[in-house]
């Protein structure tokens, strides 16, 4: 049989065809020959070098060894073997001993196998009943929402009217009620005026919720210039804020872009923001409202120095029909509604709305409007526009000591020739462990940082340069880096702008400005402040005219510090800029409305505890521009922002 | 409730691939209000655990294990329904396989662990791709990312991942556990930042409630 025909066709087919597995061992466990399926198995390459069966098969450490499985003859052995596409198989070997070699055979289990199919089957069968299942619920359930909306926004409507008609009417009888032996009967119908105004409002909140939830909330939208909106709506929420005796400040930056809103939800939310700040503030406290841009986007905020909102009730806050712990000051109710509401209008508008708070100290809430891509797009055409009138002079007239640091040599040149464009002689360092050494040494005013970099990344240096200088001898550290999404981030952790690679040469010089402007004002004070220390003690002394007001409102100051300390610092840089900007203004007499910019100036130093110098601003409103009187209290005024900027240095916020 | 008998019980009808008998057995417990973590660790994890072990000593085929787990992801379903009675904490975390894997229990059974602890826990099934994953990202904004790996010899898709991850989110905080990682590979990991080896179920609550 052993050279018949038929046995070498059955080798062939053996070594060509057949799906099993087929090696002949040498007697030291070496593959010598091997059949196509498990060179198909393995992979082309695998027996290109000598393989021994170890290697074949998976190895756990509790594999027999080849005297034993010679042992056991021609009894099927359950092994398994790597192959190419990484997952193993399992096999039933039987080996075979001639001669000097071992022929080793496998196959697999077929009744095994198909007990898997099925298996798999029954499972794929479980898996598609229960999606059609969930399906049909989710439709139902779907209906079900739809039928709840309908029929809120139903019985909303159908409760409104027949309220509106008790209310026109208690009204009508308060106002022909004048019989003080009526007072009685004057304050029941009082009663039933403020519970129809409280149903009123509940009604209309849960219509909104109805009609946002069924997907109904169609926005209106029009460009608008959001400063002026919020403006108008803190004036009329100051009247209602008055009875309670609380203030309403707002102040807003210049230039704003306008924003694509509808005005009335705007409103809504605005309205809504400021008087839940309202009905949760004491009396005697201050509520601020500013509008800013950060980014793509323009900021409100609104500050209160309310109770505060404890921590794990936060994540609920935005949720329709959850009311806080916190108890508003002076009775008012609440539908549990408006703060889901609002949060629906701002997400509808691709907005985001957070709050920061803290017990005992206050809250601030945020609403972020993206600025309409058409503007953002006009801005960019604008840099790409003005691309030629890179200020070669910028070195000269705003002298820093620059620094670039990045790994790849073509991306810190890059920089560095630009730098040099504008008259700058910039340090190159190729590792962040270089720059924080050399920062060590010598005292930079703009650090343009990698992020991206081997060993200590951009990030981690920062955090370095964060802890170990003192914000006023830190050098400006912007992040460079192509990553635009993280930005947040980086502006959260204390870095102060950012510029997305390839970095746009206007926007560079625009960064620069920036905080060049910002750092030499810095470097100014700090030469200020080692000649002060040098001289004698007396001459930090309060200007004697200034003894009966105190420079800064500490308490303001030392809350907004615990709270954010961060938004602080923005508010502190916002306002020395703003006001060394206004007060150059106003002394080469270049203001317009004058009485307009001191309002505003008046306003950021309020939001900055800055006391002597928001009253400065006020007297110097009632005085007539021109007079010697004006020239010398804006004098007086000029010497204010200086000390005021002298002790706003003890809070730097520096965490 | 769960005592060796019926675990012994269970563990036989699971190589037998005997569907029904374990479903009964889980639907009993169920009824009898067991601990989800009990059932959970104690019930799926040992059998795997154990299923694991016996195909290492080459004596279950490839085919069994894949049928134990088939069954056992059923049953995970019937105790679904019951991880999201926790009241929210206002987190969420993404779970995900690494890509080239097919097993995919661990992981889901860690995101059930993070809605049992209140948390939003976003399962991706196995074989994500690293597209997917960064799209999930874009949208959910994790707190927490986690990645598992049942097999060591895909620790290279592992450290990709994590790579691509990082590259778009440097900040992005990131838990890696399975049993990939059992045989060492902590070693390889040490490169990245932000990144945390998760040995347990018990040290990963410890993570979630800290």
């Amino acid at each position: 049989m052993e050279n018949s025909p038929v046995a070498s066709v059955a080798m062939e087919y053996l070594f060509k065809q057949a799906s099993l597995i087929m090696m002949v061992l040498d007697q030291q466990g070496q593959v010598v020959q091997v059949n196509q399926h498990t060179r198909n198995l393995l992979g082309a390459e695998f027996f290109d070098t000598p393989r021994t069966l170890n290697e074949v098969l998976v190895d756990f450490g509790k594999l027999p060894s080849l005297e034993e499985l010679m042992r056991e003859g021609e009894n099927p052995r359950m092994l398994n073997i790597n192959t190419a596409e990484g997952l193993p198989h399992t096999y039933y070997f039987t080996f075979y001993k001639s001669e000097n070699q071992l022929i080793c055979l496998g196959q697999v289990d077929h009744h095994e196998l198909e007990m898997l199919r099925r298996s798999l089957l029954e499972s794929n069968n479980q898996a598609n009943n229960l999606t059609r299942e969930l399906y049909k619920k989710n439709t139902e359930l779907n209906k079900l929402d739809n039928l709840k909306n309908q029929f809120l926004g139903m019985a909303a409507h159908d409760l409104r009217n027949p309220l509106g008609i008790i209310r026109q009417y208690a009204d009508f009888l308060i106002n022909e009620m004048n019989a003080p032996q009526e007072q009685d009967k004057l304050e029941f119908l009082n009663r039933i005026r403020s519970s129809s105004d409280y149903m009123l409002n509940l009604l209309d909140d849960l219509l909104d919720i109805a009609k946002i939830e069924s997907g109904k909330l169609e926005l209106n939208l029009k460009n608008l210039d959001l400063a002026r909106l919020t403006r108008e709506v803190v004036v009329l929420n100051k009247a209602i804020a008055a009875t309670k005796n609380i203030s309403v400040q707002f102040h807003s930056f210049e230039n704003l872009p306008v924003v694509s809103v509808d005005q009335t939800k705007m409103e809504q939310v605005l309205n809504n923001l400021i008087s839940n700040a309202i009905k949760f503030s004491p009396a005697h406290t201050t509520i601020t409202v500013s509008v800013f841009r950060t980014g793509d986007y323009l900021m409100i905020s609104v500050l209160d120095q309310g109770h505060g909102i404890p921590r794990e009730e936060i994540p609920f806050l935005f949720q329709p029909y959850t009311t806080t712990s916190v108890m508003s000051t002076a009775g008012e109710k609440s539908t549990g509604l408006g703060l889901a509401i609002v949060s629906k209008i701002v997400v509808a508008h691709r907005g985001k709305i957070w709050i920061k708070s803290k017990v005992g100290q206050g809250s601030i809430f945020f609403v972020a409007i993206p600025i309409s891509p058409e503007v953002l797009r006009r801005e960019n055409e604008q840099i790409l526009n003005v691309n030629s009138q890179i200020n070669p002079r910028l070195g000269k007239e705003l002298p820093l000591h620059v620094a670039v640091v990045d790994d790849e040599p073509e991306h810190a040149h890059l920089l560095r020739d630009l730098l040099k464009r504008m008259g700058y002689h910039p340090s190159v360092l190729y590792s962040a462990k270089d720059a924080l050494e050399w920062f060590s040494q010598e005292s930079i005013d703009l650090v343009f940082m990698d992020i991206h970099m081997p060993e200590i990344d951009g990030i981690t240096a920062a955090k370095h340069i964060i802890q170990h200088h003192p914000i006023k001898r830190r050098p400006k550290i912007i992040a460079v880096t192509g990553y635009k999404a993280e930005k947040d981030a980086y502006l959260n952790m204390g870095i102060n702008d950012y510029l997305a690679k390839p970095v746009n040469p206007v926007l560079l010089q625009r960064v620069i400005e920036r905080w060049g402007h910002i750092k030499a004002r810095e470097n100014d004070s700090l030469i200020l402040e080692q000649q002060a220390s040098s001289h004698d003690a007396s001459l930090n002394q309060p200007h004697p005219e200034t003894t009966s007001v105190e420079i800064l409102n500490h308490k303001v100051i030392e809350d907004l510090c615990q709270m954010d300390p961060k938004f602080f610092n923005e508010l502190v840089e916002m306002f020395i800029e703003q006001t060394s900007h206004t007060l150059n203004d106003l002394e080469s007499e270049l203001t317009i409305n004058l009485a307009l910019e001191l309002e505003k100036l008046r306003g950021s130093a309020t939001n900055v505890g800055a006391l002597a110098f928001e009253q400065q601003c006020q007297s110097l409103k009632e005085l007539k521009p021109g007079t010697p009187e004006f020239k010398a209290q804006l004098n007086k005024l000029q010497s204010l922002f200086e000390q005021t900027q002298q002790a706003l240095k003890q809070y730097p916020a520096s965490s | 409730m769960l005592d060796q008998r019926l675990y012994d019980e269970y563990l036989t009808a699971l190589l037998k691939g005997d569907r029904g008998h374990c479903t009964r057995i889980v639907k009993g417990l169920i009824d009898q209000k067991i601990p989800i973590k009990e059932l959970y660790l104690d019930l799926f994890q040992a059998s795997m655990y154990h299923v694991g072990c016996l195909w290492e000593e080459n004596k279950i085929s490839v085919a069994v294990e894949h049928m134990a787990t088939a069954i056992t992801e059923g049953l995970l379903n019937l105790a679904y329904p019951l991880v999201f009675n926790e009241a929210r904490v206002g987190r969420s975390a993404v779970i995900s396989c690494v890509s080239k894997e097919y097993h995919q229990i661990g992981a889901k059974m860690v995101a059930d662990f993070f809605e049992l602890n209140g948390w939003d826990g976003y399962f991706l099934g196995a074989n994500t791709p690293a597209e997917d994953l960064l799209g999930i990202m874009q949208d959910k904004k994790p707190d927490l990312l986690g990645l598992s790996l049942s097999l060591y010899f895909n620790l290279g898709w592992l450290k990709k991942i994590i790579q691509t991850v990082q590259h778009t989110y440097p900040q992005q905080d990131i838990i890696v556990g399975g049993q990939g990682l059992k045989w060492g590979g902590l070693e390889a990991l040490k490169e990245f930042n932000n990144v945390v080896y998760v040995e347990s179920v018990d040290q990963l609550e410890k993570m979630i409630k800290g």
